[in-house]
């Protein structure tokens, strides 16, 4: 039942990683550029999770994962695993 | 508003879904509205993102947590904590997954990095030590709760636990496996697994696990708990 070995590096592109996964509140928190060109013509990238290449980062594969704002006080307000769901069985609309 | 399905919320837990064929309503059980966010909210993302990463072939992921993140403060100052420990969790698969697949192909993150920007050294090692040993004793519980009941059924949940538990300093662990021992001394969980007396391998066990610290303790902590396998409404719990 191994745990992977862990360490604290100081740079994206650290030897013997093969990805950097982003941990961000939005895309705008970091400076790599294919954030930014990605965040150009994904209006929902800062709400889901996004792989792409980029140079310069481990692996040459960056993740970005935001967590959304910190400082709101409400999540979403309706109750989205039940609308999805609702989706893949055939519902064309909802109604709360 | 027109629609072919209606989604329902109701109090309960969260982010549950009850899905009924016949009427085709959903249920949603999700506290409209829902609760204010918290810190989970950067443990989730690093779940995330290492689950994606590691879908996309990565076998060593190296986790960036930037400096907005990292240093926002208030609730969320344990961060890099919330982040090493979300990061581990995705790395983790369920014990008959490990067995079925081998552990190579079920697991196979190999090592994971850390970088919290604005985070000085000596806390950043803290937190991932940290993480790492709240994540050792996430996995026994995983292992234990996510096993199905014939592979946690109780002699092999106790088997499991002795073997993890083995050649630990400071550790015992003690399983009381004789049915008439265990009607005489638990007569209650002997009354409630009656129904397993003809299965040996459902046989109910009571396993005592003792951490007692090296340099002395002051008080005795003692978490008592149940495991149900098989739960034929009160038949046979253990």
């Amino acid at each position: 039942m191994p745990i992977p070995a862990t360490s604290s590096v100081t740079g994206p592109a650290e030897a013997g990683y093969d990805a950097l996964v982003v941990v961000v509140r939005s895309p705008e928190d970091c400076s790599y550029p294919e954030v930014a060109a990605t965040a150009a013509v994904d209006s929902g990238a800062g709400a889901k999770v996004s792989v792409m290449a980029a140079s310069g980062v481990a692996g040459g594969r960056l993740v970005l994962t935001p967590t959304g704002p910190l400082t709101r006080d409400f999540g979403e307000p309706l109750p989205r695993p039940g609308a999805v769901l609702a989706r893949c069985h055939g519902g064309a609309g909802q109604a709360a | 508003m027109l629609c072919s399905l209606v989604a329902t919320a109701v109090l309960g837990k969260p982010h549950s879904v009850r899905y009924e064929p016949c009427t085709r309503s959903i249920t949603a059980l999700r506290t409209l509205p829902c609760p204010a966010d918290d810190p989970r909210c950067i443990s989730d993302a690093a779940k995330a993102g290492v689950a994606a990463a590691v879908a996309a072939g990565a076998k060593a992921p190296l986790v960036q947590v930037t400096a907005a993140v990292a240093g926002f403060g208030g609730e969320y100052a344990r961060a890099t904590l919330l982040a090493a420990a979300g990061a581990l969790e995705a790395c983790y698969s369920t014990i008959q997954t490990r067995e079925a697949r081998g552990e190579a192909a079920a697991e196979p993150v190999t090592a994971l990095g850390f970088w919290f920007e604005g985070v000085d050294a000596a806390d950043a090692d803290a937190a991932i030590t940290k993480a790492v040993a709240v994540e050792k004793g996430r996995r026994v519980a995983r292992d234990i709760c996510s096993g199905d009941p014939e592979r946690m059924a109780p002699p092999a949940c106790a088997e499991y636990i002795e073997a993890t538990f083995a050649g630990l300093k400071n550790i015992t662990v003690e399983v009381e496996s004789d049915f008439d021992t265990i009607t005489a001394t638990y007569p209650l969980l002997a009354a409630v697994s009656r129904a397993d007396k003809m299965v040996p391998r459902h046989h109910p066990r009571i396993v005592t696990v003792t951490y007692t610290p090296a340099g002395g303790f002051s008080k005795h902590v003692a978490i008592v708990g149940k495991g149900v396998t098989y739960d034929t409404g009160e038949d046979s719990p253990h």
